[in-house]
């Protein structure tokens, strides 16, 4: 008889106990945030077009580069102007500090008159 | 001898069965239900779309019978994200209820009374440029909920 009352009032101490002791009164996560920014490169010349004048001398145009990784940048080193008429006119080509500059080849005595023009794709890649 | 102990049981037997007084009793019942304050998000790991002003939002389940305080905070304080190099982007953390109404506006602390709903955490990233660096940028963001 002891031993069932007191198994009975362990019981009712229990139930009185448990509802506290699981209650949750408060709760804690923790997030973790995960972001991914891609590599991305862009060049931008301030001008659309060089005036390269008479071509006797060499003339420079800025650029800018924006990249969030390291690139490579590519430029012709040498091209070819052509006048109307087909006349060439060789030239080269630095960049340096965000400038291109354009150096016409030495004009001679018999090359074509005419507007000289010619197309230059620079191309920065991500590594 | 033995048979007039017999009698003798058999004697008190008769005599209840032919009582006919009522008894009654009362019982009284008592219950408690306890503080319950819980939280929950399907994912711990959120992706984070990494463009200015664009938001990432993920539900979080939260359910008081009690008014209770819900407190955000980074690991270290600072509303960034960084990668190995250091490098960091600035966000904005808020949650909201199902109509948009902001809970928490920024990181911190806020009240709120009894509620069983389904709220959004929303992170918006801004600052990032073309020169901001390419690669992973986490953060870790502690939610805690608890009564008042």
């Amino acid at each position: 008889m002891f031993r069932i009352r007191l198994f009975s009032t362990l019981c009712v101490a229990i139930l009185a106990v448990l509802p506290r002791t699981y209650a949750a009164s408060s709760e804690t996560i923790i997030l973790q945030l995960i972001g991914t920014i891609s590599k991305s490169v862009s060049i931008v010349f301030d001008s659309s077009t060089i005036d390269l004048g008479d071509l006797t001398q060499h003339t420079a145009v800025d650029f800018t580069i924006v990249s969030n990784t390291e690139y490579i940048i590519t430029t012709p080193t040498t091209g070819i102007l052509t006048n109307e008429y087909g006349g060439t006119l060789g030239f080269t080509t630095a960049t340096n500090n965000g400038k291109l500059t354009i150096t016409p080849n030495t004009i001679g005595p018999d090359q074509p008159l005419g507007t000289y023009s010619a197309n230059i794709e620079v191309t920065i890649s991500a590594i | 001898m033995k048979t007039n102990k017999t009698l003798w049981i058999a004697g008190a037997a008769l005599s209840v069965c032919g009582s006919s007084f009522a008894a009654s009793d009362t019982v009284g019942l008592t219950g408690t239900i306890a503080q319950v304050v819980t939280i929950d998000i399907a994912n711990s790991s959120t992706s984070v779309t990494m463009t200015n002003n664009t938001t990432t939002s993920e539900n979080m389940s939260v359910d008081a019978n009690v008014p209770f305080t819900i407190t955000v905070a980074t690991a270290d304080n600072e509303l960034t994200m960084a990668n190995g190099a250091g490098d960091e982007v600035t966000y904005a953390f808020s949650v909201k209820d199902a109509s948009s109404n902001e809970i928490l506006a920024s990181l911190g602390s806020a009240n709120h009374n009894e509620v069983d709903a389904t709220w959004t955490y929303n992170v918006t990233p801004s600052g990032i440029d073309g020169s901001t660096d390419a690669g992973t940028y986490t953060d870790t963001v502690t939610v805690t909920v608890a009564a008042q």
